[in-house]
């Protein structure tokens, strides 16, 4: 009886150490997922350049997002490419809603 | 009889979105200019040419000083210097503008129907250089501004008559340029008008803010932050970089078609440049 509960506990903490390596190795984005997001990122700031809606810091943001990936920072490289993807696509929805809004600020 | 009901609220839906949007040039002028006198009634017409100082008696007190002294006028010494220097081939600058390039900025910019586009004093001595076999200078300051400083000397006191053609190109380009300036751009979602037509007279931080009405009217300026004379374009890409938009190309299609639009609305006002703000 000693040596199951013994076994039990033994596997429990096993598994426990596995899934928790497994959470942590999730958490650590691949190259190939970062390539990825990166070139999404990129095409939704030129097709906010397109529109003539690309904000100023996007493109920094992107450098500064490769710059880390290249320190091996792929976490925070990551959280870069995030920010100039919303940017992106916060500036292409501008530039749609401007398309018909800035008609009501004419002067009249 | 519904079809019918539709069919016509829709058209006059189409037609009243059409009048909102499509008001000729002249219609959006007055109204521009209205707009300004009625919500400065203090501020004479005439003196919209001098900007926020137009506005506030402290800051036009300390700009009257600094004219006293302009910091502009090494920009227009290098600048007349460099308009009378001939080129290589012997031929110079007043050789490709009428009047020998004098008195003549109030015109600009002007839609050109040979090449179909607007074309600004300062793409205009760009042209001028290479088409006699020089290379074109650099657009936000520098020779540029100092030349352009010197024609704009030379052009003081003259009435500011932009003309919209009757063609549909300059039409266009007159409209992309009115889109452009009340379009908000930018992380700030910001647009020009929002800061120089509804903000106009208030501040922000420290800055009084100048109304749009005869802002076109002292181009180049000396800038006080940039300790340097510099152009119009250069001036629309600080200001659109402030509101965190990417800044356009200077002399290129989006700002030249603003400067025909905003310059129009203030024909009528006297050309008075090179300025000097803050």
């Amino acid at each position: 009886m000693r040596s199951t509960v013994t076994k039990l506990f033994f596997s429990l903490l096993f598994v426990s150490a596995a899934m928790s390596f497994n959470v942590a190795n999730a958490s650590e984005p691949t190259v190939e997922e970062f390539n990825a997001a990166f070139v999404e990122a990129n095409e939704a700031r030129k097709m906010s350049g397109s529109l003539g809606h690309e904000w100023r810091d996007t493109v920094k943001i992107l450098r500064a997002a490769q710059k880390a990936a290249e320190g091996g920072d792929l976490v925070a490289a990551m959280k870069l490419v995030a920010q100039a993807k919303f940017q992106s696509d916060a500036a292409i929805v501008q530039a749609n809603r401007e398309q018909s809004l800035w008609i009501g600020r004419v002067i009249r | 009889m519904k079809r019918m009901l539709s069919a016509v609220l829709i058209g006059c839906v189409m037609a009243g979105v059409s009048i909102l949007t499509f008001a000729t040039p002249e219609e959006d002028r007055q109204a521009f200019q209205q707009y300004y006198l009625t919500k400065f009634p203090d501020t004479p017409k005439d003196d919209f040419i001098n900007g926020a100082y137009s506005l506030d008696a402290g800051s036009r007190e300390q700009w009257l000083a600094l004219e006293e002294f302009p910091p502009y006028e090494f920009a227009l010494s290098r600048g007349e210097e460099a308009f009378g220097t001939s080129f290589a081939n012997g031929k110079s600058y007043a050789d490709c503008f009428e009047n020998g390039g004098i008195e003549i900025r109030q015109n600009y910019p002007y839609f050109d129907t040979e090449q179909g586009q607007v074309v600004t004093l300062e793409l205009a001595i760009n042209q001028c250089r290479e088409a006699n076999g020089e290379k074109p200078l650099k657009y936000k300051s520098g020779d540029i501004a100092a030349i352009s400083a010197y024609m704009a000397y030379t052009s003081r006191g003259q009435t500011i008559n932009v003309v919209i053609l009757d063609d549909p190109r300059a039409l266009e380009a007159y409209e992309a340029g009115k889109q452009f300036y009340y379009t908000k751009r930018g992380q700030l979602n910001f647009a020009c008008a929002d800061c120089h037509v509804n903000a106009s007279g208030g501040y922000i931080r420290s800055e009084l803010l100048s109304p749009a009405l005869g802002q076109m009217s002292h181009f180049p300026v000396y800038r006080l932050k940039w300790g340097a004379i510099g152009t119009l374009h250069r001036f629309f890409s600080g200001c659109n970089q402030q509101v965190r938009a990417k800044a356009f190309k200077p002399q290129g299609p989006e700002y030249r078609n603003l400067e025909y639009f905003l310059t129009y609305m203030s024909n009528g006002l006297e050309f008075n440049g090179p300025g000097v703000r803050k």
